[in-house]
């Protein structure tokens, strides 16, 4: 038996031990070579970076702190900042032998879908952008070139208050890491007036981020805010208003101890006029969220400002699931679930008001279709379709899928044909959904499975 | 007579030598008729300085990765050969990767992507598995010299034409560290200055215009040799025409 055994594994074994070997001697020989090269090639990266900050800065000081060492810091450019939440990872003020400040030099890098990019932005002491420079980057050479040769000169002599970005590049991708970079070089020399908003609001927040985009409703975005140690301090739910012809964004600050911290402007100038009717509001500044009752208030802006207190603080109080209903039937207040047993179905949930109305229906279903001209792998998408009491068809979220992002992303843009309609058996999938039919068509069926459940189950209720 | 047969069988192997070496300038050229390699011949070809930079690191490729696969053929599974191939290849053109940017770093950032798409380089990987996997280690070594000169001087003969009618120049020392720059050539005639030759499409149009002058030399030796075969059956059959005639003759003048 023992025999058999041997016989089975002796072969594999062979395979084993001779890749095993044969890694070994790779990775020793690459080890090897990388250890000889790497001094020199920091070397020669240090000289090619550092005649990319003399193009930008040719006055600087270039006095190494170490002359025999070309990777020793530079004394004309002091490293003052390395922020860590940032595309820029090193930020310097750059003088010249006088030690005169010339200007700040930022170096960032950030990831897109084709490698990595470094990009250098160089400003002088008026705000002025001296050159934006692609250092490094793995990037398509037959994109990145032309973006190099052709646009990245724009960004030369901008100020940073104003600075306009190109939107044809031809090279998107290694564009919109340069796009991040500057954006984030802006907030670090300008500073950032929203964050200052925050820390005004709640103490020790360091920084924010998006955490939810709302699909429905007046609040738009949520954003949580966070300290230092990376805890969460509170939230912003962020909604707008529009005043003399002119859309500001107002965000319902709402501190971890649940009251609420601010309700401002986010903006750094906000006419006399807003901040007025927003003053009608700071008495409930302070207060927990369970204490404020939001009285009525008359004219069109004061109206619109307490649509955004209401709804940030009903965001602020509702639960997961509550949210994600919401996303189908804004008013959704309570929910209830029940397993569905058919081909396409996984799932119904019927959604009530705070009426305890039942204003929808959300049904959770699964398609998978091939394609059938072999080129692309095919569809397979999860997804919730919401109908109304109806039985129209209201929204359609996608959950989950196989498919290609451009494909979900153009079978999106001419979603709407279904919305409105208990039946979609006209629709001609080839026509609203050109090139992207087998998606589309996964779509469908969810649908289709979700309206033909309405009609037969619930259509007599 | 031992001595002269011992004499005689190194003449000959040589020859061998020399065949071997020779084969992959013309006759087995990997570009120009194997069509191996196009993917660095139109995209490196820029420049003869990028094209013998590109020729030189694949020739270093190419007899490392025969000698090494040569070594070891006898070890390898047949079941792993491509796999096993596959790592040898990457890890010589790993270490050429590292050479160029420690020692050639204007050539590592003009050839770029292409560096380590060496790899993927079919004339590599050909010549490992039908070649070094079969021969001992001279022979393989030879072979991948001969074949690495072959490619680089394909390589070098594109980039001389892309060059000289994008520019109207042949520069050196921009991209190789060879201490000094200058040009070779520089006519400075501007109306032969056709941009068009720098890009991707000058490439496609130089590799096609030289595949087509070798295609017609190669026709012409081949109708050349088919016209004197031709003669040769020619004159061979009037010849056994003439004797048989002869024969004829003479067994007709003995009857007689």
């Amino acid at each position: 038996m023992f025999k058999n055994i041997w016989n089975v594994l002796k072969p594999k074994l062979k395979i084993a031990v001779v890749l095993l070997v044969i890694g070994a001697f790779s990775g020793l020989s690459i080890w090897g070579t990388h250890t000889l090269t790497y001094d020199r090639i920091q070397e020669n990266r240090a000289r090619a970076r550092l005649q990319v900050y003399l193009d930008i800065f040719p006055d600087m000081d270039t006095t190494l702190e170490d002359p025999e060492d070309i990777t020793s810091s530079i004394l004309g450019m002091r490293l003052v900042e390395e922020p860590e939440h940032s595309t820029v990872f090193e930020k310097y003020d750059v003088y010249d032998a006088n030690n005169t400040q010339l200007g700040y030099l930022m170096r960032g890098r950030a990831n897109n879908d084709f490698g990595y990019v470094e990009v250098i932005v160089g400003v002088d002491m008026n705000g002025v952008i001296i050159d934006v420079v692609i250092s490094e980057t793995d990037n398509t050479p037959s994109y990145y070139t032309p973006l190099i040769n052709n646009y990245m000169g724009n960004f030369k002599g901008q100020t940073l208050a104003d600075v306009e970005f190109d939107s044809n590049t031809g090279a998107t991708a290694t564009y919109n890491v340069v796009r991040r970079v500057v954006e984030d070089s802006i907030l670090l020399i300008e500073g950032d007036p929203i964050l200052s908003i925050y820390q005004d609001a709640i103490d020790g927040v360091d920084r924010y981020e998006t955490s939810y985009a709302f699909l429905l409703g007046v609040i738009v975005e949520e954003v949580r805010l966070i300290d230092a140690s990376n805890d969460t301090v509170g939230y912003a739910y962020i909604g707008h208003v529009s005043y003399e012809g002119h859309d500001y964004r107002i965000a319902v600050i709402v501190s971890a101890d649940e009251t609420l911290a601010d309700f401002v402007v986010l903006e750094e100038t906000v006419p006399s006029g807003l901040s007025d009717a927003l003053a009608l509001f700071d008495a409930y500044i302070g207060l927990a969220l369970a204490d404020i009752n939001v009285s009525d208030e008359s004219g069109a802006l004061e109206e619109a400002l307490q649509a955004v207190l209401e709804a940030g603080l009903r965001r602020a109080d509702e639960t997961e699931e509550i949210r994600a209903y919401r996303d189908f039937f804004i008013d959704a207040a309570r929910v209830e679930a029940e397993a569905i047993t058919d081909d396409v179905l996984t799932e119904l949930v019927t959604v009530y008001n705070e009426s305890d109305e039942v204003v929808g229906y959300v049904f959770e279903g699964q398609a998978a279709n091939a394609d059938p001209s072999g080129a692309f792998g095919g569809s397979n998408i999860t997804a919730g379709v919401a109908l109304n009491s109806d039985g129209e068809v209201v929204t359609f979220v996608f959950m989950d899928y196989d498919d290609s992002g451009w494909a979900i992303d153009d079978v999106r843009d001419a979603i709407d044909v279904f919305y409105g309609r208990s039946d979609i058996s006209d629709i001609e999938l080839d026509d609203a959904f050109s090139g992207v039919t087998t998606s589309a068509r996964s779509v469908s069926d969810i649908i289709e499975a979700a309206l033909n459940y309405f009609e037969t189950e619930m259509g007599s209720e | 007579m031992a001595q002269a047969k011992a004499k005689a069988s190194n003449k000959k192997k040589d020859l061998g030598y020399l065949a071997n070496l020779t084969k992959g300038f013309i006759k087995e050229n990997p570009i120009f008729t194997f069509m191996l390699g196009l993917c660095p011949a139109l995209a490196v070809t820029g420049t003869v300085e990028t094209a013998l930079g590109m020729g030189i690191l694949v020739i270093f490729v190419l007899v490392s990765s025969n000698i090494v696969v040569s070594l070891i053929k006898g070890f390898i599974p047949p079941e792993v050969k491509i796999p096993s191939y596959i790592v040898i290849i990457s890890t010589f053109v790993t270490i050429v990767g590292l050479l160029t940017e420690a020692y050639a770093p204007a050539l590592h950032e003009s050839l770029g992507i292409f560096i380590p798409l060496i790899v993927v380089n079919c004339l590599i990987l050909g010549r490992a598995e039908s070649f070094a996997s079969k021969n001992n280690i001279l022979n393989s070594a030879i072979d991948g010299l001969g074949m690495g000169l072959g490619f680089l001087g394909a390589m070098v003969l594109i980039g001389f034409f892309r060059e000289f009618f994008a520019t109207g120049a042949l520069a050196y020392g921009v991209y190789l560290p060879l201490g000094v720059e200058g040009s070779i050539v520089n006519l400075e005639w501007y109306l032969l200055s056709i941009a068009v030759f720098s890009g991707p499409a000058g490439g496609f149009l130089v590799i096609g215009l030289l595949l087509g002058l070798f295609n017609g030399i190669s026709i012409m030796k081949r109708n050349k040799k088919e016209r004197e075969r031709q003669k040769m059956i020619e004159e061979k059959k009037r010849i056994a025409l003439e004797r048989k005639r002869q024969k004829a003759m003479e067994s007709a003048g003995g009857n007689a």
